[in-house]
């Protein structure tokens, strides 16, 4: 397969543009600094206590998806550096970016008509931080401990040797679908477990990307906001369900709030 | 338990791509109607996506294990 490239059309070179980092709430003295994509400066542009981090865009001729990798990776330093220093943080994703020279101008204008939306959206998420939590499920071991440990199935698997020919092969039929429908049900009652636990302590998010790891494959992927004060509590529920064989939490964080703006 | 900064590709991209903040569209000066800017990063952007897709993601996963962010 081809690998996948783009580059950008005639038109672009030469165009300016600034990028987005987040928007944030605060004082700019001492000033803000970092370094963002392609090692461009950062700046902030303020309008009424609101401040928009930004940088110049960087060059428009896009060679290839490790470039952009190293820029996602520099978007997340930037953000995760000024969260540091400001606060609370609304950052914006990848790749938000303003053409043309005024972007300054253009940005204390968006600024300034969505202020009060900022302000709420800012108190929404001041003084938390987003963690992700992801839960991972071995089938083979949650198959195996079900065989051993479910009666019901174990009194099945008995009936079943007794069988031959058809009735065996229906038979085995059927067992695998009761295996099936009762790892879907711990899974599913894995997630209620955890959802719900997790919803009475804070806000969360579910995510619609699932995938799969070392550990198996993801049966939960929540984005939680939480305080530090909180973070025990949350901790000691993903202690229960990673406690179990077979079933692995991956507990990531702190994020910058991506899930909650 | 205690959360991580071990975070991979994934992790990130998961939050970088259609997340964040959002912004009126028409303070994004276009030419000839498009946001170019926007639309060549999107391209790249949905390639990563194609190679997610097709699990050729293993080599990036572990690259960023190795030099995290933090």
């Amino acid at each position: 397969m081809e690998k996948p490239t783009a580059s950008a059309p005639a038109e672009l070179q030469g165009l300016r543009g600034t990028y987005l980092y987040c928007v944030a709430e605060g004082d700019v003295d001492p000033p803000f600094a970092a370094a963002g994509l392609e090692g461009k400066e950062v700046y902030a542009i303020e309008y009424m206590g609101l401040v928009a981090i930004a940088c110049d865009c960087p060059p428009s001729r896009v060679e290839d998806a490790a470039r952009v990798e190293k820029w996602m990776i520099a978007h997340q330093s930037v953000v995760d550096k000024a969260m540091e220093r400001f606060g609370a943080v609304l950052p914006f994703g990848f790749g938000r970016i303003i053409a043309g020279d005024s972007g300054g101008n253009r940005v204390r204008e968006w600024l300034e008509s969505s202020h009060g939306i900022l302000k709420r959206k800012l108190e929404r998420v001041r003084g938390k931080a987003e963690y992700g939590v992801q839960v991972f499920w071995d089938q083979e071991i949650m198959t195996r401990r079900l065989m051993r440990d479910n009666q019901r199935i174990e009194g099945l698997r008995k009936e079943g040797e007794e069988k031959r020919g058809g009735t065996a092969f229906m038979h085995e039929i059927k067992l695998e679908k009761v295996i099936k429908e009762d790892l879907a049900a711990r899974a599913n009652e894995c997630f209620r477990f955890l959802y719900r636990g997790v919803s009475e302590l804070c806000e969360v998010k579910v995510e619609r990307v699932y995938g799969s790891a070392e550990g198996g494959r993801m049966i939960a992927n929540i984005s939680c906001l939480l305080k530090d004060t909180q973070i025990k509590a949350l901790g000691e529920i993903l202690e229960k369900v990673n406690d179990e064989e077979g079933i692995y939490v991956r507990f990531t964080g702190p994020w910058p709030p991506y899930s909650f703006v | 338990m205690e959360p991580t900064r071990d975070i991979t590709l994934s992790d990130v991209l998961n939050r970088l791509l259609d997340k964040g903040l959002v912004i009126n569209a028409d303070i994004i000066i276009t030419v000839a109607g498009i946001p170019l800017v926007c639309v060549a990063l999107r391209a790249v952007v949905a390639g990563i996506e194609t190679m997610l897709d097709y699990g050729m993601m293993e080599d990036w996963d572990r690259r960023i294990r190795e030099g995290q962010v933090k």
